[in-house]
């Protein structure tokens, strides 16, 4: 125990000295800070009211900082809106995703042997398809909702974490201290949940963090592609694909401010990722 | 050949001298087609005879043409150096490029109902007659008439007229026709015109007689463009029909013919030579399929396309911002029904139905919305341009938030939850979040769902408590009034069934008498606007876009598009 | 070798066939009525029950799928519901077209980011190496439809340097293609550069702290001599294998960029399949891209065993 604290300690030393910590989580967390707090930064509703519409597509001003939408919405308060719904759909399909593929590849990696092997299988065949081809195919099965698009970005990151999780329960399942719980007569749940898991949460955090940021990827190519459920719902990929039409025009306010959010975000959680994988690579 | 001398001597001579300068220019081949076209349009020169002249130049018609000119005129000097310019001139097509939306499905016009295929089809075959902004026109068929209760119509066809492979059209063409789509999409739109099966009788060569179940007064739009499944076809094609046979050859009577397709991405049509119309000025039309109005108004402004003949006024700003763009607007009878189940849920109550008819802010819609390009709906589809309309009928509703509260009140559904069903079009989606917005105002919380077309129309439209359907224009109301509302309606999405209605539109659709019509007109409006069976916003214009100085657009507000004289300018 | 390949090969077609599973429940066991949907919603009930009947979208599901399974095999994909058209025919314009995009993106791609991360790995630490690793790591995460957004801004609206639209005018030569292919091949590029770059900088570092690049330069020869003959061949490696798995990738990133530039390829078409329900079209593109992967993994595969002696000869652990 004492050895697993000092490099518990030693990470936490070297994440601290990080500077690409420090600025991924510095953009991460003011995005958390903008989705909570959203409410008390505009003084607009991101539903908006009917007679908006007749001051649609206004550039912006000090009335509306980032001008309005093609619904005479305040963008401001839809980015801000917005940033919510993608921190509520992203964490949760990637923690989902998590679970799931830990289970998954726990289960494969201790049995091993043919369960192991047709689980591998169907993996691969589902790996050899790009994430949002998965995705679509699935939601245009079962129609494009939020709780669908949680459900499937889930479903496509668990083969991938299964995959890294099988790896390294195979490599602990050779260690004395499964043999130990074997000998104790520890059942197999007890070995993989309660023995090896812990041992193997250093890779789950790092795929954690680093699906985190292709979730959001995922989230907002659906939406923009016209996956993402009610078009009401403040939503940046569904902002920038109902805007984009009047960049021609010059109105570049409600496609830009959205497009900032989106890189901001989800460089700020990569470089953030980057940081945590460094620390336990090393 | 001796006519066709005779009447460029005709032309000539009515010529102005700078027209005359302008033709013998062209005839001597220093000009090339394009420039004498543009050229002469300019100078005021009348299509029709730019078209013949522009011919003449083209071919053999020129050497015989040429020959009559006297001698001592500027340009006869035919013989000395047309060696060195016609290498540099004649092959020198006149091509349009023009965006169309991108087909929904197979092109097959049996199959058609949306408006990028209904835009292809237009340039490639012919109705009966034509639905055109300022009413009906001949179209393949030269005339008609009806017998005295209008129960019988006969029509007869245009003297020589082709389909682009050179064979003739036949009375017998028009019956298999008629016959043939009586299975597709356009089953229901002909029953809205009482054509029953075997109703349609080839009377001789060019005559062909429709006769009916029921008296319909304005049966000739019945088979116009309005009704854009009617093309004629062959009647070899129907005896080897089967869905998509059509892209194997595109038969067709229409200006132009398809030299090369590919689904989904374009096509390119060259002039059809067999055409029966008097000019066809373009020799090519590169077609591009846009799955959205972003692509499509992009590409127009990158100088990419010729030629936008509709996009949506919610998408267009680009467009209609820009100093350089000559934009074409015609009033319309297109617009969105949204739909309230009068019979299962929230809305099979009354006064759910007319609170949210009292929530929605029209004007705001049009002026903002539409930018303008439409005008105020009152919950009937018979619009200000169809006869039988009568504007003195009712008032027209407007937000009223206290009326539109106290009947949900009265209702006691304050609270409600429903969903709300559109297809992805043009602004639908936006006009959702607006109903949206209106329902928030009394109480009602609605949740939005949008489905691509196919998905709505095959889930959604004809079940769903709310939802939002489009409708393409029509010369005259007799489709919108059937199908989506009466009993027995195909299209009846509300469910509405309302006996003194049904017995309105069956006079309504009978009566010949403009003034009758017009009172029946008015009891359906006021009957409507009470029951408000759906809520119809607004009508929409039909927008197009080209260049400064385009001359010879013609779209309609279903969606065709007449280019036989179009001139691109700029 | 031969039985690594052979059995890598084994894999890739149980892969192949469990797809080809997956899809066709996925796509049969949704409500849904093919004839309808040909038909449109105005024909009657009538000729719906006739075309499915002659369809045979009526029979039992596993019959359904024996007769897809045999249509696969013999190269028929079936009919796409929406286009009327074999579906084998419409991927096959596709496929030319979305290849002609991703091979312009790889030849733009592939010696940028190899010269990208070896330049990083050589100025190891440095503000350099900094720059080309947060770059890379950056642009990787931006999604295409924002990057693809403003290079059609910046270089199609504003400047008027090349066009917005990916699909050139019928009968465009080599040339003319090729500038309507470069914006829609920026975001692809800025995607990939990340990865390639990272793996080839990772791969570089290893080779020149690995003990044959120390006894090379021990025994006196010329750093630039090391680096091309010891360090770059060992480093490379691990490239050329992300490189083919990253084919995998270009082709889902083709579907938004496709959408947005409006060019016909395999991206678009699983778009509008996936919009329309058209799922004989689906399933015919997601198999097409499925083995499209196995085979780029396997030409990488076997790349791999080639140039690396210790996979030829020892068995894979």
């Amino acid at each position: 125990m004492t050895i697993a604290s000092v490099t518990r300690t030693q990470r936490r030393n070297q994440l601290l000295r990080s500077a690409t910590f420090w600025v991924g989580g510095t953009i991460t967390l003011t995005w958390i800070v903008f989705a909570i707090f959203g409410d008390f930064i505009t003084q607009y509703e991101p539903a908006g009211s009917p007679t908006d519409i007749l001051n649609r597509l206004a550039p912006p001003s000090s009335e509306h900082l980032m001008g309005t939408d093609s619904l005479g919405r305040d963008v401001l308060s839809r980015l801000l809106a917005g940033a919510r719904q993608v921190l509520i759909i992203a964490p949760l399909a990637t923690l989902i995703g998590t679970m799931a593929g830990t289970a998954l590849g726990l289960v494969t990696g201790y049995f091993g042997g043919w369960i192991d092997e047709v689980t591998s299988r169907i993996l691969d065949a589902f790996l050899s398809i790009p994430l949002i081809i998965t995705a679509m195919l699935v939601l245009a099965a079962v129609g494009p909702t939020t709780v669908g698009v949680i459900l499937v970005i889930g479903l496509v990151f668990t083969p991938i974490i299964a995959r890294t999780v099988r790896a390294s329960t195979l490599s602990e399942a050779r260690l004395d201290y499964v043999t130990a719980a074997k000998l104790r007569g520890e059942g197999p749940l007890h070995i993989m949940f309660i023995e090896i898991l812990p041992n193997v949460m250093g890779p789950i955090i790092v795929e954690f963090t680093v699906r985190l940021g292709y979730a959001i990827f995922t989230t907002l190519a659906l939406s923009f592609l016209g996956f993402g459920g009610d078009p009401s719902v403040p939503d940046w990929g569904q902002s920038i694909s109902d805007h984009y039409v009047f960049l021609s025009g010059d109105i570049w306010w409600p496609t830009l401010f959205p497009a900032l959010a989106i890189a901001s975000l989800v460089v700020g959680v990569n470089l953030l990722a980057d940081a945590i994988a460094q620390v336990f690579e090393t | 050949m001796g006519d066709t001398n005779k009447r460029f001597d005709e032309i000539r001579d009515e010529s102005t001298d700078a027209e005359k300068a302008l033709i013998d220019e062209y005839m001597a081949r220093r000009l090339s087609r394009r420039d004498f076209i543009r050229r002469g349009s300019m100078a005021g020169m009348s299509l029709p005879a730019l078209g013949f002249i522009a011919a003449c130049g083209d071919g053999d018609g020129a050497e015989d043409a040429t020959t009559t000119t006297e001698p001592g005129d500027t340009g006869t000097t035919v013989g000395e150096d047309t060696t060195t310019t016609t290498e540099a001139m004649s092959d020198d097509p006149i091509t349009v490029r023009i965006g169309f939306g991108a087909p929904a499905g197979v092109v097959d016009p049996v199959l058609i109902n949306d408006e990028g295929r209904i835009q292809f089809i237009s340039l490639i075959a012919d109705t009966l007659t034509f639905s055109s902004a300022t009413g009906l026109r001949p179209a393949l068929a030269e005339s008609w008439e009806p017998n005295d209760d209008g129960t019988q119509w006969t029509f007869t066809l245009r003297e020589g007229a082709m389909y682009n492979d050179g064979t003739p059209v036949t009375a017998d063409d028009v019956v298999a026709t008629f016959e043939g789509i009586a299975g597709g999409n356009a089953a229901s739109a002909l029953g809205t015109g009482a054509l029953p099966p075997g109703g349609t009788v080839a009377v001789d060569e060019r005559t062909v007689q429709f006769n009916l179940d029921a008296p319909v007064g304005a049966f000739p739009y019945i088979v116009s463009s309005d009704n854009y499944n009617a093309v004629i076809l062959p009647r070899s094609y129907w005896d080897s029909y089967a869905e998509g046979s059509y892209e194997s050859s595109f038969p067709g009577t229409g200006p132009f013919m398809v030299e090369d397709f590919t689904p989904g991405q374009g096509a390119v049509l060259v002039r059809n030579e067999n055409y029966w119309g008097p000019t066809v000025v373009p020799d090519r039309v590169e077609v591009t399929f846009f799955a959205d109005d972003s692509a499509m108004i992009s590409a127009f402004q990158e100088g990419r396309l010729d030629v936008i003949p509709s996009f949506s006024a919610a998408n267009g700003q680009a467009l209609l911002n820009d100093p350089n763009v000559q934009i074409g607007v015609i009033e319309t009878s297109e617009h969105r029904q949204v739909h309230m189940n009068t019979q299962e849920g929230l809305f099979a109550d009354k006064r759910v139905r007319q609170a949210l008819a009292f929530a929605v802010n029209r004007q705001a819609m049009v002026d903002g919305l539409l930018a303008s390009n439409g005008s105020l709906g009152n919950d009937h589809p018979i619009a200000t341009l169809h006869p039988g309309y009568d504007p003195d009928a009712v008032e027209q509703k407007a937000e009223d938030l206290d009326t539109a509260n106290a009947l949900i009140d009265e209702a006691g559904v304050r609270g409600a939850e429903v969903t709300l069903n559109a297809l992805a079009f043009e602004e639908i989606e936006l006009l959702a979040q607006l109903i949206q917005g209106a329902a928030a105002q009394i109480g009602i919380t609605i949740d939005i769902q949008v489905d691509d077309a196919g998905t709505y129309y095959e889930n959604y439209w004809l079940d769903s408590t709310l939802g939002i359907t489009n409708y393409g224009h029509r010369g005259v109301a007799n489709v919108f009034l059937g199908a989506p509302l009466r009993s027995d309606g195909t299209w009846n999405s509300a469910k509405f069934n309302n006996p003194e209605y049904d017995a309105l539109v069956d006079a309504f659709v009978a009566e010949t008498d403009e003034a009758a019509q017009r009172e029946l007109g008015g009891q359906i409006q006021a009957l409507l606007w009470d029951e408000v069976p759906m809520i119809i916003p607004y009508f929409i214009s039909n927008n197009s876009a080209t260049r400064m100085g385009t001359t010879g657009l013609e779209t309609t507000g279903m969606g065709h598009v007449v280019i036989t004289e179009l001139i691109v300018g700029g | 070798m031969l039985r690594f390949l052979l059995r890598r090969l084994g894999l890739a077609l149980v892969s192949l066939w469990l797809l080809s599973v997956l899809v066709f429940t996925g796509t049969n066991l949704l409500p849904g009525n093919v004839g309808r949907r040909i038909l449109g919603p105005f024909a009657t009930q009538e000729s719906v029950d006739l075309l499915n009947a002659r369809l045979g979208t009526d029979r039992p599901l596993l019959t359904q799928y024996f007769d897809y399974i045999g249509g696969v095999l013999t190269g028929d994909l079936g009919t796409s519901v929406s286009f009327a058209r074999p579906v084998t025919e419409l991927l096959g314009t596709a496929l030319a077209n979305s290849t002609k995009l991703a091979l312009l993106a790889f030849v733009i791609v592939v010696p940028l980011s190899i010269l990208g991360g070896v330049i990083a790995a050589l100025k190891r630490g440095t503000l350099v190496d900094r720059s080309i690793t947060v770059f890379g790591l950056s642009a990787t995460v931006i999604p295409e439809f924002v990057s693809g957004i403003v290079v059609i801004v910046v270089f199609a609206i504003t400047l008027g340097w090349l066009p917005g639209g990916a699909q050139a005018p019928a009968g465009s030569g080599l040339f003319q293609q090729i500038r309507y292919l470069i914006l829609p091949a920026i975001p692809l590029v800025l995607v990939l550069f990340g990865y390639i770059a990272r793996i080839t900088r990772a791969g570089m570092i290893d080779a020149l702290d690995a003990d044959y690049t120390r006894t090379a330069i021990l025994k006196g020869l010329p750093r630039r001599t090391v680096i091309r003959r010891h360090v770059m061949r060992n480093a490379l490696l691990p490239t050329i294998a992300v490189v083919a798995t990253q084919v995998g990738y270009l082709f889902g990133g083709l579907v938004v960029v496709e959408v947005l530039f409006n060019y016909q390829g395999v991206g678009r078409l699983i778009f509008d399949a996936a919009q329309k329900a058209d799922f004989p079209l689906l399933a015919g593109g997601v198999l097409v891209i499925g083995v499209i992967f196995q085979v780029a993994t396997l030409v990488a595969d076997t790349m791999y065993g080639v140039l690396n002696p210790r996979v030829r000869l020892g068995a894979e652990s």
